[in-house]
């Protein structure tokens, strides 16, 4: 978990430098946050369409309006709430796989446990995730229109992930 | 080739009440993926011709469903390549073999990733008969939500 929550702040900081320093940069979770929250009541499935909702918001309402400049900044806003939340649905799984590996312990058809399993399932991810953005942003031969292409890989695909582990919580 | 095929499919065919194989709807398939608008990750019709499948003789017992959701997957899988394939005859067009081989580590990433997501979730099922339908079924998922997401890769083209 830890180590998951480090890397991916890590990447955080090594793309985006200029987030720190950002000025009036008026990103704002609450579009994004509650398209989730409404979502959750009527349409779990298609969570997805709200990824974006603030960022596109943000960027309009930057200096010198919407641009790729000000897109990327804002989506670099939004990759960080949806990093978090897959944090804490991470953190969720975990818990109940290490709920689930004490009922099963000795009953398990292998030495494997859930714990375990989950970890190398995130592991994959991670490389997956790495892989696909990175072919993305080279896709568009790391210009600005690349840095958006490869923040805007990142936050749906952080997102996907955070959606499948909060819909899936131990079901089917 | 046909007579080998044919052999086959009857070799494979899971038996039924009636001997008839367990079929599903290409074109319902295919058409799903079509009505599927662009960057929507999860295909919600995913599934459904597998559901019809279902209803058929045999199709309602564990064996029978699992049996009906390879029979979509594998259209979907169909289509997975049918996008690869297309996304690398683009590629070499504009992009070249660096982008090629990006696109083949891409890939193979998410298999390992979808064996490790399905796999586990068979897992948490292990004691029941129900973990082999969980494991097929998550197969199914995430090979239309791969199609999808290659078909629109392609699409991005700068």
């Amino acid at each position: 978990m830890m180590r998951i929550w480090i890397i991916t702040s890590v990447a955080t900081m090594v793309l985006l430098p200029q987030l720190a320093v950002a000025q009036d940069m008026p990103y704002d979770p609450a579009a994004t946050q509650s398209c989730l929250a409404e979502m959750a009541d009527t349409d779990m499935e298609n969570t997805n369409v709200c990824v974006g909702r603030s960022a596109e918001q943000c960027a309009d309402a930057s200096v010198g309006g919407f641009s790729t400049r000000s897109m990327t900044a804002c989506m670099s806003a939004e990759y960080g709430l949806f990093d978090e939340m897959l944090n804490v649905e991470y953190a969720k799984v975990r818990g109940l796989a290490a709920d689930l590996d004490k009922q099963v312990n000795g009953t398990s058809f292998d030495d494997v446990s859930m714990g375990d399993r989950l970890v190398q399932m995130q592991r994959a991810w991670i490389a997956y995730r790495d892989a696909t953005c990175a072919y993305e942003r080279r896709q568009f031969d790391g210009g600005t229109i690349g840095e958006l292409v490869y923040i805007d890989c990142l936050t749906t695909l952080t997102a996907d992930q955070a959606f499948r582990l909060q819909n899936s919580v131990l079901g089917l | 080739m046909l007579r080998v095929g044919f052999m086959l499919a009857l070799m494979l065919a899971p038996v039924t009440a009636i001997g008839q194989p367990l079929k599903v709807s290409e074109t319902m398939i295919r058409t799903c993926a079509a009505q599927t608008p662009y960057a929507v990750a999860q295909p919600t019709c995913a599934g459904d011709a597998a559901n019809i499948c279902q209803a058929l003789p045999g199709g309602s017992t564990t064996t029978g469903i699992v049996e009906c959701l390879r029979a979509e997957t594998d259209i979907w899988d169909a289509m997975l390549n049918e996008e690869y394939g297309k996304a690398r005859t683009t590629f070499d067009r504009i992009g070249g073999e660096d982008l090629k081989i990006r696109l083949r580590d891409a890939q193979r990433a998410w298999i390992a990733f979808r064996d490790a997501e399905c796999t586990m979730r068979y897992h948490q099922w292990i004691g029941g008969t129900i973990r082999t339908v969980v494991g097929a079924n998550c197969h199914l998922q995430m090979t239309a939500n791969r199609a999808i997401a290659l078909r629109d890769l392609a699409r991005n083209e700068p």
